[in-house]
């Protein structure tokens, strides 16, 4: 193990995630299995007592989970200078084969922890606990993987030694070697991904906002925004990371976030993941505007939802536009 | 109305000094009515009515305002209802010290928002119904006993609650004070306020006014 502090806070937030869910998921299934809001009997209050201390260590829980993915990064590539061929993040990540599968469970359980919130809110709305049962449903899947996150975590931190050789990014994503999903979204030809990305953006906004004007088409934008996550993501390593670092070859999506590029990744992937987060959860809400103690306010949520969701995307996609056309690269 | 439907409340539970404070409570109560709840010291009254009026929460069992079941909801949505809904009088008038008799009865109404002038104006009104206007800009350390009990009652009513509740409104005032309490608790009902008070005192629930007397002994409501 390296003892460095920020491995100590990854280690020490993902144990703290692991507990916290762990327990609330231990009440979780006694509120799905004996939940009825008719009852008066004791076990229905205790439930109803529990529920809401849960929740609120819950929401603090799922708040350190969001972050301990910006954290997770961050240490990766504060690391960088103790592992030989390591440029940044990229090198650190692949010296196990833990680092990037952790990393891509903390980018899932992010949008799940957010999704989570975002029911959680909605549930705290309306005075009958009216989404308790789909929030403990909810929690009962993210468990497992955060769990999973967190050993996978361990044995990543654990095991890791300061005299391996790693590769750097250069090589992990480079349009030149064909090996390795890195490699392989690097190759992808830059200016239809460009138009991929901007002709896909503007399908998403113009959903999001016809949404929020007349109500319809919520569904339509939650795929959307998870689409345009996605291929926002791909962007990142085919195109966006070309202008920024002014180099037709250098596609890594870890660089950014250093301080010799004003730590621009940090504000595009925060932009990004609060957009699919709010996105999807337009989608999540959608079903249940019906309900009679939310149908008061879950629309005008969602409405909001999808606006943030919009206004993200918008954010990063001016971002995006300002790099390419300040940028001294020309392709 | 407000429905009780087999409340339980147990203290310390599954401690050597667990208690059971009410033990399956079944209960009407009446709007526009007065009603007391009457038993010894250590009967339930005051528990009961802590859960009635969204105080405390039962251990088992449910409440129902108007049709409306309370005894689950969330505590945001609780307070809401405690605020508008109920006005509390207590045993001791549990006034705040060091500010004024007015600034005290303004003190509930703050979190609705409510205009500062018109508030005011409200509890001045309400001071004066209850013979102390004058001293609404006293401390209320220089009130007497008395005194402090209606300022208390005012205070009860600055948010216009449906439902008046008096723990043992009585318990430290002269006779002649609980015949003027009574006067006031006789002008809520006239009002068409629910009133429901705990009292041992006969002074109380033998009074021509009160329309029901509950009898609690044991945690138990005696039939």
């Amino acid at each position: 193990m390296v003892l460095h502090p920020t491995v100590i806070a990854n280690l020490l937030a993902a144990y703290i995630a692991s507990f916290m869910l762990v327990y609330a998921a231990f009440y979780g299934a006694q509120i799905l299995k004996y939940w009825n809001i008719q009852s008066g009997e004791e076990l229905q209050l205790i439930l109803e007592r529990k529920t809401y201390l849960i929740s609120t260590l819950l929401g603090y829980t799922f708040g350190l989970q969001l972050l301990s993915l910006f954290l997770y990064i961050f240490t990766a590539d504060s690391l960088t200078p103790l592992f030989v061929g390591a440029m940044c993040a990229a090198g650190t990540l692949n010296v196990s084969h833990f680092g990037y599968s952790v990393l891509v469970l903390k980018i899932l359980n992010f949008i799940l922890a957010g999704l989570w919130l975002v029911l959680n809110y909605a549930d705290n709305q309306g005075y009958d606990y009216p989404l308790i049962k789909k929030k403990y449903l909810l929690l009962a899947i993210i468990a497992p993987f955060i769990v999973i996150e967190t050993l996978l975590e361990s044995a990543y931190f654990l095991g890791m030694r300061a005299d391996v050789i790693t590769s750097c990014c250069g090589s992990l994503f480079s349009s030149e070697n064909a090996a390795g999903l890195g490699s392989e979204i690097a190759s992808l030809p830059a200016l239809p991904m460009l138009w991929t990305f901007y002709g896909v953006m503007f399908c998403t906004l113009a959903t999001g906002l016809y949404f929020y004007i007349k109500g319809k088409g919520g569904y339509c934008y939650a795929v959307l925004s998870l689409v345009m996550f996605i291929i926002a993501l791909v962007s990142v390593v085919s195109f966006i990371s070309l202008y920024i670092y002014e180099l037709p070859t250098h596609h890594c999506p870890f660089c950014i976030i250093m301080e010799d590029y004003h730590y621009i990744g940090y504000l595009l992937y925060l932009l990004l993941f609060g957009a699919v987060v709010s996105g999807i959860g337009v989608g999540i809400l959608l079903p249940f505007r019906q309900v009679d103690s939310l149908k008061f306010m879950l629309t005008g949520f969602i409405g909001k939802l999808a606006l943030s969701s919009v206004l993200l995307y918008l954010a990063f996609t001016a971002l995006v536009s300002y790099q390419i056309v300040f940028s001294n690269l020309i392709m | 109305m407000i429905e009780l439907h087999g409340i339980r409340k147990v203290f310390n539970a599954g401690n050597p000094s667990e208690f059971t404070a009410i033990n399956g409570a079944n209960l009407q109560i009446a709007e526009n009515q007065i009603t007391v709840l009457k038993g010894p010291s250590g009967s339930g009254k005051t528990t009961l009515l802590s859960i009635v009026g969204c105080m405390s929460r039962p251990t088992a069992g449910r409440v129902h305002l108007n049709g409306r079941e309370i005894t689950s909801l969330p505590e945001r949505f609780l307070t809401d209802i405690r605020r508008k809904t109920f006005g509390f009088i207590f045993q001791q008038p549990n006034l705040i010290k060091g500010i004024s008799v007015l600034e005290n009865v303004m003190l509930p109404a703050y979190p609705l928002g409510e205009k500062r002038s018109q508030l005011r104006i409200k509890a001045l009104a309400g001071l004066d119904e209850l013979n102390i206007g004058n001293k609404s800009h006293s401390n209320v350390e220089w009130l007497s006993g008395g005194e402090a009990q209606r300022a208390s009652i005012v205070r009860a009513l600055i948010n216009n609650p449906s439902i008046i509740i008096a723990d043992e409104p009585t318990a430290h005032l002269d006779s002649k004070l609980s015949y003027r309490f009574m006067e006031i608790i006789e002008k809520f009902k006239a009002e068409g306020k629910t009133v429901i008070i705990t009292s041992h005192d006969p002074l109380v629930y033998d009074a021509a006014i009160v329309d029901r007397v509950i009898t609690m002994r044991d945690g138990q409501i005696e039939v």
